[in-house]
């Protein structure tokens, strides 16, 4: 399955966040995201601790 | 006690005084520092940095009321309305729950805010009791697994070659019945088990949460599956730990509903619809993690132990230091500044803003330090861009 990633030029997708899906994982990402737009500031947390 | 220097950058090239910091809302405090396990991987007892050895095996208690007086006076200087404690080994059940009650009931008492409190374990000591009484005192509870089989963890053993797996394994079964105590599994990558068997077996553990974690290596020690060459942005290149990631990406979304969060995924997808990211492994938000290690001595993230000896060490304690203090040690710092720590091939990388150069911890390099792209740099690209198509056209679908 290992192949060379060859499209290392080209820009990312601008994704806007969908006002609704029917997708559950994406669901609850929007779920989160929202929840996270009340933080005055995000942070980020060590990678050993869940 | 370091006994090598600190590397140019960002040691000797960052002015620390000259950004912002942001104060620390999560405290990793060892509660033991020994382990009875002797996992064969472990950058901890097995990697370049041997520092553990100096320092006593469990935090004295009072040392614990020493650091919930300085996380205190943090959170009463930063206004902090909640805070996260991790409570940290070692193995910090190594003697039973009694050391982590005490250590998190000194936190409490101390501070005015709202504590989180997890305790990251290997699983072998967690009894019935032991975790009655966790749950009790609203300490939550993380599981170490590379898999949820007996082949997954065959690399987790204790010092006399015996499994650790069917002790592990009945702690994630009592965990499983108690979801609000529960927080999660962490599983470091093996290349040489398949994905969607790990993932599958993984969730037939019940988590509410799993993260995978990249095994920690840099430019110096290279992880297996990928070979040693100088810093930089090699493309093309095989990219082994980006696939077995996305294969597991793909079983995750397509389930059908939320089996689990896995926190990686997560922080990809939201940083690709333009969130900031709560994680170390991707993005660019600021770092608030600090550890206090048994003796109190105030150090950087251990992880950074797999790059050279000592290079976690801040030269600061509880006893004579303030965590503002450590907010300004270059070390800290250069994790707070975001775009301005990155290497020049990050800063030109068309996913940079989303992979953020990766975790700091595997951008090292001897002689230069922490300003390169990621160990992983390929796999990451690979990953990120494989989470934004299969989001593209999930989002294009939702519309
Ligand atoms: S941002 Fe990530 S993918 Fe881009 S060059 Fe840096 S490490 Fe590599």
């Amino acid at each position: 399955m290992t192949f060379p990633v060859d499209d290392t030029h080209i820009p990312l997708p601008e994704i806007a966040p969908p006002d609704q899906t029917d997708h559950p994982v994406l669901a609850a990402i929007l779920t989160e995201l929202r929840d996270r737009q009340q933080d005055p500031l995000v942070v980020a947390h060590y990678e050993d601790a869940p | 006690m370091t006994t090598h220097p600190h590397p140019p950058w960002p040691y000797a090239l960052l002015d620390t005084t000259a950004h912002r910091p942001v104060p620390f809302r999560q405290f990793v405090l060892k509660v033991h520092g020994r382990c009875n396990l002797d996992c064969t991987y472990c950058y901890l007892y097995q990697g370049p940095d041997h520092g553990w050895r100096d320092r006593p095996a469990r935090t004295p208690e009072r040392t614990m009321r020493r650091v919930a007086d300085r996380i205190a006076e943090h959170v009463r200087g930063h206004r902090l309305d909640a805070i996260r404690v991790e409570l940290h080994g070692g193995e910090p059940l190594l003697t039973g729950p009694d050391p982590v009650l005490a250590y998190a009931d000194a936190v409490r008492e101390a501070v005015d805010c709202r504590v989180t409190a997890t305790v990251q374990t290997n699983g072998t000591r967690l009894t019935a009791g032991a975790l009655d009484r966790l749950a009790a005192a609203g300490i939550r509870v993380g599981l170490s697994l590379d898999g949820g089989r007996a082949a997954h963890n065959a690399r987790r053993v204790d010092h006399a070659g015996r499994p650790a797996w069917p002790a592990a394994r009945a702690a994630a079964e009592r965990l499983a019945a108690r979801p609000r105590a529960y927080a999660g599994i962490l599983c470091t990558i093996d290349l040489a088990v398949d994905p969607l068997d790990v993932y599958r077996s993984l969730l037939a553990l019940r988590p509410p949460g799993v993260d995978f974690l990249l095994p920690h290596a840099n430019w110096d020690r290279p992880p297996p599956g990928i070979p040693g060459r100088p810093p930089g942005r090699h493309r093309p290149t095989p990219t082994p730990y980006g696939d077995w990631l996305a294969a597991v990406f793909d079983a995750w979304w397509d389930e059908g509903r939320l089996s689990t969060r896995i926190r990686l995924f997560q922080e990809i997808a939201g940083l690709l619809l333009g969130s900031p990211s709560r994680a170390e492994a991707v993005g660019l938000s600021p770092m608030a993690a600090v550890v206090v290690e048994t003796d109190g001595a105030i150090e950087q993230v251990d992880s950074l132990r797999s790059a050279y000896e000592g290079a976690s060490e801040t030269g600061l304690d509880v006893f004579r230091h303030s965590f503002d203090q450590a907010l300004r040690h270059p070390g800290v710092a250069a994790r707070q500044l975001g775009e301005r720590a990155l290497a020049e091939e990050c800063l030109g990388c068309p996913v940079g803003k989303v992979c953020g150069g990766g975790n700091y911890v595997h951008r090292y390099a001897p002689g230069t330090g922490f300003r390169h792209p990621s160990v992983y740099c390929a796999d990451l690209e690979r990953l990120v861009r494989h989470i934004a198509h299969r989001l593209q056209r999930t989002s294009r679908a939702a519309r």
